[in-house]
């Protein structure tokens, strides 16, 4: 089904063609997924909530209107069940997030020292390390910086999905970035 | 960078949505603390583009095709009790109503009277209505819209009712209180489901699948 738009697609789920459905999916699902496991920091639940969210465009279908891109529509629902999920894992998710300390920060530093690491080395650590510092972002600056970094999205896409301005797009991302160098000194992983 | 203009100038020009990107690169040009800045954001921006993606496990759309498919399935099953219980009290209806035509009845005196067939039969609302009432639900739902039964009456067929309509009704109706929309203003069905009892979700469930699969909602 190369080629057939994602509101054809949709329009022919709407339909009952399933193939299409299927079609909408395999579309998806790796940035949806990945969205959700960047949002969540844990595969399983972001492979509970990415279903989640392709089960709700099909629930819906009958009522869907092309007014915006399609992969708008379903990062908008990504979005909203990935902070519904960090929600109801409060105090869980934070306690987990919070084991990062500065204690464990300052022990990978010194892992980091100790080492030596060549440049490829160095590289994956870092990424590593960029991956638990945007674990420790707020929530709204994850979700700006992962759709707009990783996603590729622009702010008008961007404030759509987080029903905000345009403008609150622009400084979240700016304060994100800023936080995100901040995590990343305390781990020991400045660029 | 002590300044939040600047670093939002900063972000929004690495990400080419400056307004004003041209006095961002003489600021560049002539400020080597911006640049050094912006050369650290750009650096930053690299590393995360380059991050691996989060691939969803082997089968995963498979996995939720089916999944959808279960539901739509389940809701079939779910649909056509509800469906053949209307059809049973339809029937029953016309039949007590061509009863009350061909019966024979105390005739008012003055002479005999003809009763047109058509108009002893229950209205189309009033069976509806009926109906309704025999699912124990439909209070003021049924109520809101011309009523989509009987394929022999050709307005009702014309009927079709829009995603507003529906909402409409369902916004006045005290039995739907917990009325929601979510995303980009489609109706969170199963929130909503998940508010009411069991057969109040039933009756609900039903009522928008025969009417989207009918044709009569859009």
């Amino acid at each position: 089904m190369n080629g057939v738009s994602d509101w054809e697609l949709a329009s022919r789920t709407r339909e009952g063609d399933m193939h299409a459905f299927g079609e909408l999916v395999r579309r998806y699902e790796t940035p949806v997924v990945n969205f959700c496991q960047r949002m969540l920091g844990s595969r399983e639940d972001a492979e509970d909530v990415a279903q989640e969210c392709f089960l709700r465009v099909y629930r819906a279908r009958g009522r869907l209107r092309p007014d915006a891109k399609f992969s708008t529509l379903l990062f908008g629902i990504a979005r909203n069940l990935s902070l519904n999920a960090i929600r109801d894992a409060g105090r869980r998710r934070r306690g987990r997030l919070q084991s990062l300390t500065t204690e464990n920060a300052e022990e990978l530093a010194v892992h980091d020292q100790t080492h030596r690491p060549d440049r490829a080395a160095r590289v994956h650590e870092l990424a590593g390390l960029i991956e638990q510092a945007i674990g420790l972002l707020s929530p709204e600056h994850r979700e700006v910086l992962v759709l707009r970094e990783m996603e590729g999205l622009d702010y008008s896409a961007i404030a759509r999905i987080t029903r905000c301005q345009k403008g609150t797009v622009r400084s979240r991302l700016a304060r994100a970035r800023e936080q995100l160098r901040l995590r990343l000194v305390e781990l020991g992983g400045e660029i | 960078m002590g300044n939040n203009h600047d670093a939002e100038e900063l972000s929004a020009f690495l990400d080419g949505e400056s307004v004003d990107p041209e006095a961002v690169r003489r600021r560049l040009r002539e400020e080597p603390v911006l640049a050094q800045e912006h050369a650290a954001l750009m650096a930053l921006s690299q590393h995360l583009q380059a991050l691996p993606k989060h691939e969803p496990a082997a089968g995963f759309s498979a996995r939720v095709v089916a999944q959808a498919c279960e539901e739509r399935d389940r809701r079939r099953r779910s649909w056509r009790p509800a469906r053949c219980l209307a059809l049973g009290t339809a029937s029953l209806l016309l039949a007590l109503a061509a009863a009350s035509v061909f019966l024979p009845r105390s005739q008012p005196s003055g002479g005999d009277v003809e009763t047109p067939i058509v108009s002893a039969l229950p209205d189309e609302e009033a069976l509806f209505k009926a109906i309704m009432a025999q699912l124990d639900a439909g209070d003021t739902l049924p109520t809101q819209w011309e009523p989509p039964f009987g394929d022999t009456n050709a307005l009702q067929q014309e009927a079709v009712l829009t995603e507003d309509e529906l909402l409409d009704a369902l916004a006045v109706s005290d039995w739907f209180e917990p009325v929601e929309t979510a995303f980009d203003g489609t109706l969170d069905l199963d929130a909503l489901v998940d508010d009411l009892d069991e057969t109040e979700a039933e009756v609900l469930t039903d009522l928008l699948l025969s009417y989207t699969e009918e044709g009569w909602m859009t």
